[in-house]
């Protein structure tokens, strides 16, 4: 028998939100949505500002500045992952085994994978994204209020959800670099950035070479942003964004 | 469990030749389920909700939408057809979610309480329909504490009390093995389940009023 797609098992849930969309718009309700957007927009623009003058006081710090920005933001970033890690399973779990139309799925002829896929992985990413703000709520809540602005969000959010999986497998480092790339291009990894983009020439090509999405690793941040001063210091340490430093 | 959606502790549920538990696709390929609580996608119009439980059975095409006209016209949705589900009364649901499982063609069908919510009308085309579906060669298997219609309609009856049947045959037979005569159906489940004593404590009670 021929399976149904992935797609098609998701498919009430995108009708379901294309269709709360048509009725927001019927409602008048793009106003809704500028305000939404808007004090969005402002909220990151806070959080980019206070970061950024916050990093921008640690690099003036002489010697200790970059360190203490690198473990900052690697502390800001494994606190992400932790409660991604979490909420993700929570959810997962939770939208699984109590989903109201599981049981008209579980009748169907239709493969487990595609159950789990069209189930927990959906409600997992919406919570991803909105969880945090509302407290972990009950993954109906969050379906519910799943109109169209918050979609984009939740489709991204697969992203970490995924990675969050790989990071099993791959090192610590490897996964929270990609992580940042794909899916948390949020205040401080735009902080990261624009303070190594600012750096002196002598460091700002050993920044290109850990690459945009540098994750701040502790050593490889503080390897690549004091990299100046380590190489004057210690001539035979590359200045690499991966690795542990090589034994002179 | 004969839906898939549990696990038995013992036992095997076999569907024609496949086993539920050991082939599932096969076996609920075969099977249309109309659960007690039946769950449907409020923002999904009812045609929608059609096509997509007939894509869950891997079917699609022109093939699927004449089944789709077919079905809402017998149970008299057609005008309702793109009009969102949560617009639609408890009986039309319930005959959307009959229709829902009638639309792959099934050999076998599981209900529980059927005519619940159902208009007498519904409730009738309903009979109707389950008489020619078993007259073509299906099974139903229907679950219901209406006796009166359990009596009307099943060829076969198995009284289930504390999960273990208690009596399973034709009426005409538990009417026999109980030496019930012309007992109705109520009145042998009353007896078999210890129940005929309520029906004393009504009489005694009415006795003293």
């Amino acid at each position: 028998m021929k399976q149904p797609s992935v797609w098609h098992v998701l498919q009430p849930k995108w009708r379901t939100m294309l269709q709360r969309v048509r009725e927001e718009r019927a409602r008048g309700g793009s106003g809704k949505l500028v305000i939404l957007v808007s004090v969005g927009f402002v909220f990151w623009l806070a959080v980019f500002g206070v970061l950024y003058r916050i990093l921008k006081y640690f690099r003036g710090v002489e010697e200790l500045g970059p360190l203490l920005a690198g473990k900052l933001l690697g502390l800001v970033f494994l606190s992400f992952i932790s409660i991604l890690v979490l909420s993700n399973v929570i959810t997962a779990l939770s939208s699984f085994f109590l989903a109201k139309d599981l049981d008209l799925l579980i009748s169907a002829p239709v493969d487990w994978l595609r159950i789990y896929l069209g189930e927990a992985r959906g409600d997992a990413a919406a919570l991803v994204v909105d969880g945090g703000a509302d407290g972990g709520a009950h993954p109906r809540g969050i379906r519910r209020d799943l109109s169209g602005w918050r979609a984009v969000p939740a489709l991204r959010a697969c992203s970490p959800s995924s990675l969050c999986s790989c990071s099993r497998r791959w090192s610590a480092r490897r996964s929270r670099s990609c992580s940042s790339t794909c899916s948390r291009p949020a205040a401080p990894a735009t902080c990261s950035r624009s303070l190594r983009s600012s750096r002196p020439a002598g460091s700002s090509s050993c920044s290109a070479s850990s690459g945009p999405s540098a994750s701040p690793h502790p050593k490889g941040s503080a390897t690549c942003s004091t990299s100046s001063r380590c190489s004057a210091r210690r001539p035979r340490r590359s200045c690499r964004a991966s690795g542990p430093p090589r034994r002179s | 469990m004969i839906a898939g959606i549990l696990r038995p502790n013992g036992g095997r549920v076999r569907i024609g030749e496949d086993d539920v538990h050991a082939d599932p696709i096969a076996a609920k390929q075969q099977l249309g389920f109309i659960p007690d609580r039946p769950f449907v996608y409020d923002k999904l119009t009812g045609a929608e909700f059609l096509r997509f439980v007939a894509g869950l059975y891997g079917q699609e095409g022109a093939s699927v939408e004449r089944r789709i006209v077919e079905l809402l016209e017998v149970f008299e949705l057609t005008s309702w057809k793109d009009e969102l589900v949560e617009a639609y009364s408890h009986g039309m649901r319930q005959k959307l979610i009959i229709s829902s499982a009638l639309i792959h063609r099934p050999a076998c069908i599981v209900v529980d309480e059927p005519m619940v919510g159902l208009d007498p009308k519904a409730a009738r085309l309903l009979k109707d329909i389950f008489r020619q579906f078993v007259a073509k060669g299906g099974t139903v298997l229907m679950s219901t504490h209406t006796l009166e219609v359990a009596e009307a309609m099943c060829d076969r009856v198995a009284i289930m009390q504390h999960g273990k049947i208690v009596a399973n045959g034709t009426v005409a037979e538990l009417r026999h093995q109980n030496r019930a005569g012309d007992a109705s159906l109520e009145d042998l489940f009353l007896k078999l389940t210890g129940g005929a004593h309520v029906r004393d404590l009504i009489e005694v009670l009415g006795g003293t009023t």
